[in-house]
């Protein structure tokens, strides 16, 4: 440590001399097509997210819906209410091979024999999907799915982890090289020291989002997974 | 060196600055009187710690067109603008030193050797000065930091706590921590007559 004494001191006027707002002001504007690129980016991945929301919900509804038949049914003693009067019950032959579950149902035992329109629902088949949205289930990097993680993390990060015995097939990391944009597509799950860091050198403050990620389920299915985004610490 | 810290504000004048704050939110170009307010000071404590003054106005225009770029997330809290400024010229100034752009200087004056050794009870000799100047570099960054804005800068324990993330209370024991420390290294290494 250098110590300097009665160093003199700099009086107001030749600190003022050298205020320039309008140079910060420039700098900024040459960037700012880069944050305008980076609400353009985050924007598409919110609506994108949206949409695969909407068909994903709009697909289950789909199935439940058009398997929907009137009949007369005798439970054994159980049946299945729901706040919102839908019934959704359980046929006396689909009993044992299909799961019927709605929010806002509970299960009254030892009651009715109810005749009402039955909602056959086949859910199994979107059980692997709404599986990965479980909160236990998203990807993540060092087990940060969202939010802060700190360089030692990133850096010892091999790959995107991910439960649920699927594989990662895909997926692109997004990050701020300077003040340039790089979208780096992965082929497979593995995060290079290379990649890391350079991610690390130059992320600057900024989020790091990885998306785009493709995973292959037991079912053999591939799926989209939600994006993560990070700033490393 | 005193700074020209403006920590101790009005409720009114800490309305209009909020004022200006808002309207630099919505567009950075409304930016200017804060940065009229605030850059002698900011540039000061950045100055105050570092030999380049060239450096020191280009870690002053970083450290403001972080707070234009960042305002968006700006909350207030009670307290002046400044501390906000404060927190960015502190990462700014240290990433500086991390990148060995430029080496950390304690720069002090006749009257601030002469409060520190009022402080640590001692006499003011020209030895006790030399001494004094030869200890201080071997405190350790933190210490130095609080004797700095303490004793050289004259800040009070509520700035400083704004400005290190630290309670006012924590900021009042740790920096009577740093001078216990100064005083030992003092008495300790003091050369033999």
């Amino acid at each position: 440590m250098k110590i300097n004494y009665n160093r003199p001191e700099l009086t107001r006027s030749e600190i003022e001399k050298r205020q320039d707002f309008d140079s910060i002001l420039k700098q900024i504007k040459s960037v700012k097509p880069y944050l305008f690129k980076k609400i353009l980016f985050y924007g598409a991945i919110g609506l994108a997210s949206i949409t695969g929301i909407i068909i994903f919900n709009s697909n289950t509804y789909k199935t439940t819906k058009n398997k929907t038949y009137d009949s007369k049914i005798t439970l054994n003693n159980t049946a299945i209410t729901s706040k919102n009067e839908t019934l959704l019950i359980k046929s006396d032959e689909t009993v044992k091979s299909t799961r019927y579950v709605k929010n806002n149902s509970k299960i009254i035992k030892n009651e009715v024999v109810i005749t009402s329109s039955i909602e056959k629902s086949d859910e199994i088949a979107n059980e692997v999907k709404t599986d990965f949205y479980q909160k236990s289930n998203l990807p993540s990097i060092s087990g940060v799915e969202n939010g802060d993680i700190s360089k030692e993390q990133f850096l010892n990060a091999k790959n995107i982890e991910i439960a649920n015995s699927a594989t990662i097939l895909s997926f692109k990391v997004n990050y701020f090289k300077i003040s340039d944009f790089i979208e780096k597509p992965i082929i497979g799950n593995v995060l290079t020291d290379d990649l890391k860091n350079e991610i690390i050198s130059y992320h600057n403050q900024l989020p790091i989002s990885i998306t785009e990620i493709k995973a292959l389920t037991y079912k053999d299915e591939v799926i989209s997974l939600p994006s993560i985004r990070l700033f490393i610490k | 060196m005193r700074v020209h810290s403006n920590f101790h504000q009005t409720n009114q004048l800490l309305q209009d600055e909020l004022d200006l704050i808002k309207k630099a939110q919505k567009n950075p170009e409304q930016f200017g009187p804060l940065y009229k307010k605030y850059h002698e000071q900011i540039f000061r404590y950045i100055y105050q710690r570092m030999d380049d003054i060239d450096l020191a106005h280009d870690i002053t225009a970083q450290v403001f067109m972080k707070a234009i770029l960042h305002i968006s997330t700006y909350e207030y809290r009670g307290v002046p603008f400044s501390s906000w400024l404060y927190r960015i010229a502190k990462s700014e100034l240290y990433q500086s030193f991390r990148d060995k752009k430029t080496e950390r200087t304690i720069n002090i004056d006749t009257i601030n050797v002469a409060v520190i050794i009022d402080e640590i009870e001692s006499d003011e000799t020209e030895e006790n000065k030399k001494h004094l100047l030869n200890t201080l570099s071997l405190l350790k960054e933190k210490d130095v930091q609080l004797i700095e804005l303490r004793f050289f800068e004259k800040r009070s324990f509520k700035e400083m706590g704004e400005m290190l993330e630290l309670t006012e209370n924590n900021a009042k024991v740790k920096t009577f921590r740093a001078l216990e420390k100064l005083k030992t290294l003092f008495l300790t290494k003091k050369p033999a007559l």
